[in-house]
């Protein structure tokens, strides 16, 4: 894959282009897979956390993953508040715990399930796409995957990933998360 | 940067192996493109769980070099292989054991039948030595045992256990129970006298030998003259020899060999006695219904035995006292089954069993 300076048309931007951009995606992300009316508030959460605590951050590529970040924090807590405020199941005050430093049980096994689910898919895969993961587990960059399995071209292994990947989601069920 | 190139970076951003210039390419992109920004929306719950060490550990050893996941499964190891191989194995399995029940079946009838033809020769010597010994056990027989017969009804007289101290229940139970009886011996030879087992057992043989006779009444006159001591494996013998039959023409001497072959034997001495009486001594056996009727002019009558005793020869001897004249007819029959009404047996022809005509001689 060549990499050009013309082709990065969002890397020139500014910290409040991105920011406007970023609050662009998160409201149509969250307005596609949750509540239209409840997408510009959570936009408005990220963007306020990005400000308040991470003003010093100023760079498009720190920017973004920061943002799916704190978007995801958003979600999983906006999602604890509903069940809390018993919007679909009805608990009771008396029953339901304080909230602890412990891990959230629900997010406990949900990752547990997920990791499960990897294993068996993982074990499916074929020899090449279970070489190349385990490469990236070990923190080897594509450029060095393409080294170590003798591949011609580094889009050889951005071809291979991706499609190691396409099979490995669609055998986890087309989702990452339960 | 297109999309489709931008997506071939996202499974980098999961493992978090992108390097700067790939992450700066893959964030324009997402910023540019809302499918990307949420294709990286949904690799956050990958990455996160990537970033987990332990998580991570347990992928790695999963994928590790020393791991079975990396090993390819041998041939003989995949469950398709291994099915289709445990399939196979049953089939065949099955299929020998059938075809060997099958062979031995018709070879073990086979070597029965052989058995049953070479056992089925006996001399005329040997009929004699039977007879003989049957004649000289009655004598003390009649003396020293009790009457033990069981008489049914209309007359008949079969053998019964020695044992007189067995309820009528007991006995018919232990007749039900008891297991088939040896073979024969050979005629000449005098085997042991009827105990408690095997004369139920000689009986309860009966039923099973009945269907051989009726193969044999067509080709074989004489054929209830051969020995019924035979225990229920006689039955197979049977069937194989019917079938030997069926497929080959029997030889002269199998013919011969079965008129001989005494299935009941029968002797019988009658004395005349004071007042126009008579006693019948009958020595009969080892197995069998005996009838004793008096033809006069009046009508048939059944003799009823004065006394039964059982000898230890197998032999079983039976006496009669009844009035006779010259112009009576005495008939004695040995059948294999009881007969419901003994009045209407036949003065001449052949009988289920043997028969003679005692009186006039």
């Amino acid at each position: 894959m060549e990499i050009s300076s013309t082709q990065m048309g969002a890397a020139d931007l500014t910290r409040s282009e991105v920011l406007a951009r970023l609050r662009e995606r998160i409201v149509a992300f969250a307005a596609s897979r949750y509540a239209r009316e409840g997408a510009e508030d959570l936009a408005q959460e990220v963007l306020v956390v990005i400000h308040e605590k991470y003003g010093h951050v100023e760079r498009l590529e720190d920017l973004v993953p920061l943002s799916l970040q704190i978007l995801r924090f958003k979600l999983f807590a906006q999602r604890r508040k509903s069940v809390r405020h018993g919007e679909y199941t009805q608990v009771s005050v008396d029953e339901y715990p304080l909230h602890g430093d412990a891990p959230d049980p629900e997010e406990m096994a949900s990752r547990k399930e997920t990791l499960e689910k990897l294993t068996k898919a993982i074990a499916r895969m074929g020899q090449r796409c279970q070489e190349l993961f385990r490469h990236k587990l070990t923190g080897k960059s594509f450029p060095e995957i393409q080294v170590l399995m003798g591949a011609e071209a580094l889009n050889t292994i951005y071809t291979w990933d991706h499609r190691c990947r396409k099979q490995l989601l669609e055998w986890m069920g087309g989702r990452w998360e339960p | 940067m297109n999309r489709p190139e931008a997506e071939k970076l996202l499974g980098g951003y999961a493992a978090g192996i992108l390097t700067e210039e790939e992450r700066r390419v893959l964030f324009s992109a997402a910023l540019d493109h809302q499918e990307i920004f949420d294709a990286l929306m949904d690799e956050e719950g990958l990455r996160q769980l990537l970033a987990d060490p332990e998580t991570r550990a347990h992928l790695l050893a999963l994928l590790s070099p020393a791991s079975s996941l990396r090993k390819p499964v041998p041939i003989w190891r995949r469950p398709a292989v291994l099915g289709l191989a445990a399939s196979l194995f049953a089939i065949m399995t099955t299929g020998y054991m059938v075809w060997r029940r099958g062979e031995s079946g018709v070879a073990q009838l086979e070597k029965t039948a052989k058995t049953e033809d070479s056992k089925l020769q006996p001399s005329a010597e040997s009929d004699q030595a039977v007879l003989g010994a049957s004649k000289s056990a009655a004598a003390p027989a009649e003396v020293s045992a009790p009457a033990t017969m069981a008489r049914s009804s209309a007359g008949s007289v079969s053998p019964a256990p020695q044992a007189t101290s067995t309820p009528p229940g007991e006995r018919k139970r232990s007749e039900k129970e008891a297991p088939p009886a040896p073979p024969p011996t050979a005629k000449g030879e005098q085997g042991p006298g009827p105990s408690e087992q095997q004369v139920p057992m000689a009986r309860a043989a009966k039923p099973a030998a009945a269907p051989a006779q009726a193969e044999y009444s067509t080709s074989t006159p004489a054929d209830l003259s051969e020995p019924s001591a035979a225990g229920a494996p006689q039955a197979p013998a049977n069937q194989a020899r019917a079938l030997k039959a069926k497929k080959q023409a029997p030889a002269p001497e199998a013919s011969l060999s079965y008129d001989k072959a005494p299935r009941f034997q029968i002797s019988s001495s009658l004395q005349r006695l004071d007042g126009g009486k008579a006693r019948l001594t009958v020595a009969w056996g080892p197995a069998g219904h005996l009838y004793l009727l008096k033809r006069t002019a009046a009508g048939v009558a059944v003799m009823p035995p004065l006394h039964s005793a059982s000898g230890n020869s197998g032999a079983v001897t039976t006496t009669f006292v009844f009035t006779l004249e010259d112009k009576d007819i005495l008939d004695l029959y040995l059948l294999a089954n009881e007969e419901a009404n003994p009045r209407s047996l036949p003065a001449s022809g052949e009988v289920d069993g043997t028969w003679k005509r005692v009186f006039p001689e």
